[in-house]
């Protein structure tokens, strides 16, 4: 069984890698054949680029401050999201004061909620409270969702043996919630990216993520856009492996107590 | 102690369920409750353990906790057995070694400290048997608790609850006849 499923596991990478190379291929056959650079950069001439700028001392700063920025976002959001999910889930009615704020929220189109804020937050910080905007939403309505799907009949056991709130929480509810946990850091942390990098683009403060992107797009530099949009996915995915490994880790702790 | 159900009635939809059912339950003897399916074994259970309300009763001298063991086991999967036990006692004095030697009471040895998923289904039906018993309440509901188990270890079972509810009100329900005798129970027919 578990030779099998770690079999899969090679497949499924193997099958990941090859779709990526043919993608790779496609990209650089277009590019060959529009010979525009200024249009579309080549993967070889991003990879150049991608190094160059890797290698350059600002390269570090600029990662650190986007990274702060939008994890701080994320965390909040998470946080947030999780605390006013419990407290819906108790209150029925902070349930239905929220739902018109969280439907807004996932409705509006982020660039709306980047300008309005625009005007009342400092462009350092905008990226935290847009990429928090981006993400409550997610989590909220998942660990919402995820509360209320808890088996009813452990619910009822805890209630028989008067197992007290805590214990509740801890052996019956964050179980339950495991899958959802999961799946929420893993859509939202792409999200986050997006939405936050988004808002940098637009406000463009200074020795950011989206202040390079902003640069390259006026200098007309496809490579540099193309290098540092690489640079932005493999930052999420990463932050985004890490978040999961974490919150596995910390399930395999407790769980088997 | 005497637990005292009175003029109980219930109905789900159309269907009565109890129409001015009175029944007492004595500490003194186990009571065994049979009856069709649908008969109310279970939802007279629940009514007792306020999962569910009845339409008018009057119940007398029901403690506040009850051990209950339900028709499915109800236990945290992800858990050990200690845990499971541990986190239903009030008293949380009580050592892993006491809910171990419990366990093994019932044939369950070495395994108390793995997750319950990896257990067969009889082990779990032991371990929600353990549970009820040491939750330390004065009313035992069980809900055909020797389902799912070999005739070995019904034994020990039976055994273990015949031994540790002593002077506690013990109902069982059952399709098995010959669990009156086995139990040296009072039947209640519903």
């Amino acid at each position: 069984m578990y030779g099998k499923s770690n079999k899969n596991k090679v497949w499924s990478l193997k099958q990941k890698f090859i779709s990526i190379l043919i993608s790779v291929a496609l990209w650089q056959i277009v590019a060959l054949w529009l010979n525009q650079p200024a249009l579309l950069a080549s993967p070889i001439d991003v990879i150049k680029t991608l190094f160059d700028i890797i290698f350059k001392k600002e390269f570090w700063a600029t990662v650190i401050f986007s990274f702060s920025k939008i994890s701080v976002g994320f965390l909040l959001a998470i946080i947030i999201g999780t605390l006013l999910a419990s407290l819906s889930y108790k209150f029925d009615k902070l349930e239905l004061l929220l739902y018109p704020f969280m439907s807004v929220v996932k409705a509006v189109p982020v660039v709306s909620f980047i300008i309005l804020c625009f005007i009342w937050i400092k462009a350092e910080n905008l990226s935290v409270l847009i990429s928090f905007l981006m993400v409550l939403p997610i989590v909220y309505t998942g660990i919402l969702n995820g509360i209320k799907s808890t088996d009813i009949k452990l619910l009822e056991m805890a209630k028989v043996f008067k197992i007290n709130n805590f214990n509740k929480i801890k052996y019956i509810y964050l179980p339950s919630l495991k899958p959802q946990i999961l799946s929420i850091c893993s859509v939202s942390v792409g999200f986050a990216w997006k939405s936050g990098v988004a808002a940098e683009v637009i406000t463009i403060p200074n020795g950011s993520i989206g202040d390079m992107l902003y640069k390259a797009k006026i200098y007309l530099n496809s490579n540099e856009l193309l290098a540092w949009t690489v640079v932005i996915v493999i930052i999420s995915m990463l932050f985004e492996k890490i978040i999961s490994k974490f919150i596995k880790f910390l399930y395999q702790r407790y769980e088997g107590q | 102690m005497e637990v005292i159900v009175k003029n109980l009635n219930k109905k789900f939809g159309e269907k009565i369920i109890f129409n001015n059912f009175s029944a007492s339950f004595s500490s003194d003897k186990i009571t065994c409750i049979m009856g069709e399916s649908g008969s109310g074994k279970t939802t007279l259970f629940n009514i007792l353990s306020s999962l569910t309300i009845p339409d008018s009763y009057e119940i007398l001298n029901v403690p506040k906790k009850i051990g209950y063991v339900f028709q499915e086991n109800r236990l945290c999967e992800n858990f050990s057995a200690i845990t499971n036990i541990k986190i239903a006692l009030s008293n949380k004095t009580v050592s892993d070694e006491e809910i171990e030697k419990n366990l093994n009471s019932v044939g369950i040895y070495d395994v108390s400290k793995k997750p319950v998923s990896k257990f067969s289904g009889g082990m779990k039906r032991r371990v929600a048997i353990v549970r009820a018993i040491m939750s330390d309440s004065d009313l035992i509901l069980l809900d055909e608790p020797l389902n799912g188990l070999d005739e070995e270890n019904q034994k020990k079972v039976i055994e273990y609850i015949i031994n540790n509810t002593k002077n506690k009100v013990v109902i069982i329900s059952t399709h098995d006849i010959s669990n009156i005798d086995t139990f040296n129970a009072n039947l209640l027919k519903l």
